[in-house]
Parts: structure tokens; C-alpha cells; sequence
């Protein structure tokens, strides 16, 4: 039972990974663009254990990190997030939400997300530095929420 | 307040993140290193892979792009073609003119026509020069292809010219073959057809023929063209033929032309006088 149930997240996982390495990637607002696999790691916090979770963020995040040849960043920042925000998913999951009060959850979320990215970027000076900073931390949380909201909009 | 011990499996999943954290760090700065390239050369592999289908859409889009961009080209450079076209229109027209007025024997004062009334109740033209620039009542105005009409009216910077498609028209003309003398006037009918009339029905006249003035009613200079020859028919005195021409000058697209400066010879207006005055 449980075996299934991780395939078939695994599963999902891969797929939702595969639309955002092929056509979210390329579906940029301002530079910036939205990330459909942290939306898919937070949904992860509200099912499976801590443990899991991270195990889930380092996976995933490294897939994406080597379909985006930006190898460690979101494995990294991932990672990092799912580890300090995950009690707090995986303890309000149990309530019901409104639609935006799910649209501010993950935009707080993406944002600190994406704040990691950008210092982690910026401190090694190993990315590009063109960058948008602002775009991303702003426009790419936005868009990540809304595409949050509107998976979680269907899921219901 | 109650302070609260971290638990093994919090320990657990700190060390688990730090050893994910570590191996991300590790990760980024020997991103450039050999033993990563074989890794990086796979991943664009896979990507390029999974990417291909969308390819497909990218260049769709790509040649809607293209299309749009092509169409509006298309809608300008027909726009560019138009005015060219026109331009080389009345380029030839105007070569005509100046070729035509370094031949002609009369002075030729250039006009162009500014207004049309073509209504058939009472056709006009208007001219831009006047008698500000010698162009008197009287005057025929004529371009390279032949006769137009004559000045009715002036004013000091335009004229108004009865064209030949006016029943109050008549010009002396004959035919350049024989010679045959008449008057070529308007029946109200057709822009495209003149009657000559008075030209005995013993004269050979074939279709063809063309038509010019003769310069006897001293109110036209001679040899400016009116027209070629279509049909001949019967006019209502059997012994004079109906002969119907079509104007070498379409009044509808005419738009430049010359006033002819000639003044009828006074000489011969006053033999006209006193011979009236003898019967």
C-alpha cells in the first residue's frame, strides 16, 4: 500500500517536474518564471513525514538542478525550506482553506524560496548575473502562487 | 513556559539536511569540474528529448509569427507598389506633355485641372491658371493625346473650360485622309462617342480615319487631334453623312493639360463683320 503510494507520488512528481522543465520554463513573466515542483513539495509536507519530505525536496530539487543545468541551487534551497517550514505545513494541512489563504501561503513560501535562490546565486557567483532579482523574488512568487492556488482550485 | 528537548528524529532529519545541504554546496562550486560534464551532457540530452515535441508548437508559433509579420510587409509594400505605379503613370504622362509642348508651334501655358463636373447636365472643367497667367475666354485647352475643350470663363487665377463633351460644343474639323470639312459636336449620349456632321455622304470616309480641327471657324488653331473615325451612318439629309467619333482624351482620368495661347485673327473677324454688314 504504502509502495503505491510512492510511486504514485514519485509519479506525479516526475510529471509535474517534466512540465516545469518543458514548457513552464519557457512560460516567463518579466524573466521570471513559476515553479511548479515547489508547489509539489509543499503538497508532499501535508502527506508524507519530515523525513520524507526532505528526502523528497533533495530528489526533486537535484532532478531540476540537472534539467536546468543549475546544479545544487535548488537542491539546496529546497531542501532548506521544506526543513524549516515543514511542521508548520503539515500542522495547518489539517484545516480546510480558502483559496487565498492557499495563494498566500505559497507565495510566502515561494518567496523565501526564491530569496535562497537569489543569495545563493549572488554568494557563489557561480550563475548567471543577469538575473532578475527583483522579477524573480517578486514576479516568480506571485506566479508560483497562483499556480498553487489554481492546482489547489482543481484538487477541490 | 516549558521548554522542550529535541527529539531523536528531529536530530535525525537535521543531519539528513545538512548532509543534503553540504552535498548542494558541493554541487554548485564543482559545478565546472570534469566529473560533472558527463553528468551535464546527459541531462541536455534528456532535455532535449522531452522537449522535442513542444519544438513542434514553438515553430508553428514561430511561422504564425513570420505570417503576421509577412502579411503586414505584404499590406505595405502593395501600399509602396500603388504609389509607384501612379508615380510611373504620371511620370509618362508629364514626359508626354513636355515632349509634346517642345513641338507644338503655339505658346502652351501648363495647367492642371482641379476640378471636374461631369453630370452630363452641364460639364466643366476648372484649370489652374487664369488671367494672371494670359489665359483668356476663347482659348482651347488641349494635352499630348488631343483636344479637350476651350475656356468659357476666367477668373484671375483659375478658368472654367467647356469640355468637348458639351451640347453647346462645336469645333470646325475634318478628316486628315480626305480632308473633308465638318462640325464635330456632342450629342449628350456618350463620353466615349462625338458626331461630325456635315460631310457629304460622296466623301470615302473608313473607320479609323482621324479627326482634327481645321482651324476655319478661327476659333481653333488647326491639326490639334479630336479623335478617330468608329461608324458612319446616314444623317437625317440624305446627301451628308453622320460620322461618330471617339475623343482621343478621356475626360474622366485627364488631369493635366496646356491652354493653347491663341487669339482668333481679328482680321478675319472683321472681314466676317463687314461681310454681314453687306447683306
Amino acid at each position: 500500500m504504502r509502495r503505491e503510494a510512492n510511486i504514485r507520488d514519485l509519479a506525479i512528481g516526475l510529471l509535474l517536474l517534466a512540465i516545469q522543465v518543458v514548457l513552464l520554463r519557457h512560460l516567463q513573466i518579466f524573466g521570471a518564471e513559476g515553479d511548479l515542483v515547489l508547489v509539489y513539495l509543499l503538497w508532499i509536507c501535508t502527506r508524507r513525514n519530515r523525513t520524507e519530505a526532505i528526502l523528497y525536496a533533495a530528489l526533486f530539487g537535484l532532478l531540476q538542478d540537472g534539467l536546468t543545468d543549475l546544479w545544487g541551487l535548488h537542491t539546496f534551497s529546497k531542501t532548506l525550506l521544506i526543513f524549516f517550514v515543514y511542521n508548520y505545513l503539515n500542522k495547518v494541512s489539517e484545516n480546510r482553506f480558502l483559496v487565498w489563504q492557499v495563494f498566500l501561503i505559497v507565495l510566502v513560501m515561494a518567496f523565501f524560496h526564491n530569496l535562497i535562490l537569489i543569495f545563493l546565486s549572488g554568494f557563489t557567483e557561480l550563475y548567471s548575473s543577469s538575473w532578475l532579482t527583483w522579477s524573480i523574488l517578486l514576479v516568480g512568487s506571485l506566479y508560483t502562487a497562483l499556480i498553487g492556488s489554481f492546482l489547489y482550485l482543481i484538487k477541490q | 513556559m516549558r521548554f522542550r528537548l529535541p527529539r531523536i528524529t528531529d536530530a535525525k532529519d537535521v543531519i539528513l539536511t545538512s548532509i543534503i545541504l553540504i552535498f548542494a554546496v558541493n554541487l554548485m562550486i564543482s559545478r565546472h569540474d570534469g566529473g560533472l560534464q558527463n553528468i551535464r551532457k546527459a541531462s541536455i540530452a534528456v532535455v532535449s528529448y522531452l522537449e522535442r515535441p513542444l519544438s513542434t508548437i514553438r515553430i508553428y508559433r514561430q511561422a504564425l509569427n513570420t505570417n503576421t509579420y509577412l502579411q503586414r510587409q505584404n499590406v505595405l509594400l502593395q501600399d509602396e507598389l500603388s504609389r509607384l505605379r501612379s508615380a510611373e503613370q504620371q511620370n509618362r504622362i508629364l514626359r508626354n506633355l513636355l515632349g509634346f509642348r517642345e513641338n507644338y508651334t503655339h505658346d502652351l501655358t501648363p495647367v492642371t485641372i482641379v476640378s471636374k463636373e461631369l453630370t452630363n447636365l452641364n460639364n466643366t472643367l476648372t484649370i489652374s491658371a487664369g488671367e494672371q497667367d494670359s489665359v483668356r475666354v476663347g482659348m482651347p485647352l488641349i494635352d499630348s493625346d488631343g483636344l479637350i475643350g476651350r475656356v468659357i470663363l476666367t477668373s484671375d487665377r483659375f478658368a472654367q473650360v467647356m469640355p468637348f463633351t458639351h451640347t453647346l460644343f462645336r469645333v470646325s474639323a475634318r478628316i486628315q485622309e480626305s480632308r473633308a470639312l465638318g462640325i464635330v459636336s456632342w450629342q449628350g449620349q456618350s463620353y466615349q462617342e462625338l458626331v461630325m456632321e456635315f460631310v457629304p455622304a460622296t466623301i470615302d470616309v473608313e473607320p479609323g480615319q482621324i479627326v482634327e480641327t481645321s482651324g476655319f471657324s478661327n476659333q481653333f488653331p488647326d491639326n490639334i487631334p479630336i479623335g478617330e473615325v468608329t461608324r458612319i451612318e446616314s444623317g437625317p439629309n440624305i446627301e451628308m453623312n453622320q460620322i461618330f467619333i471617339r475623343p482621343f482624351v478621356t475626360l474622366h482620368t485627364v488631369a493635366e493639360g496646356f491652354v493653347v495661347q491663341f487669339q482668333p485673327d481679328t482680321t478675319i473677324q472683321n472681314l466676317f463683320l463687314e461681310q454681314e454688314g453687306l447683306f
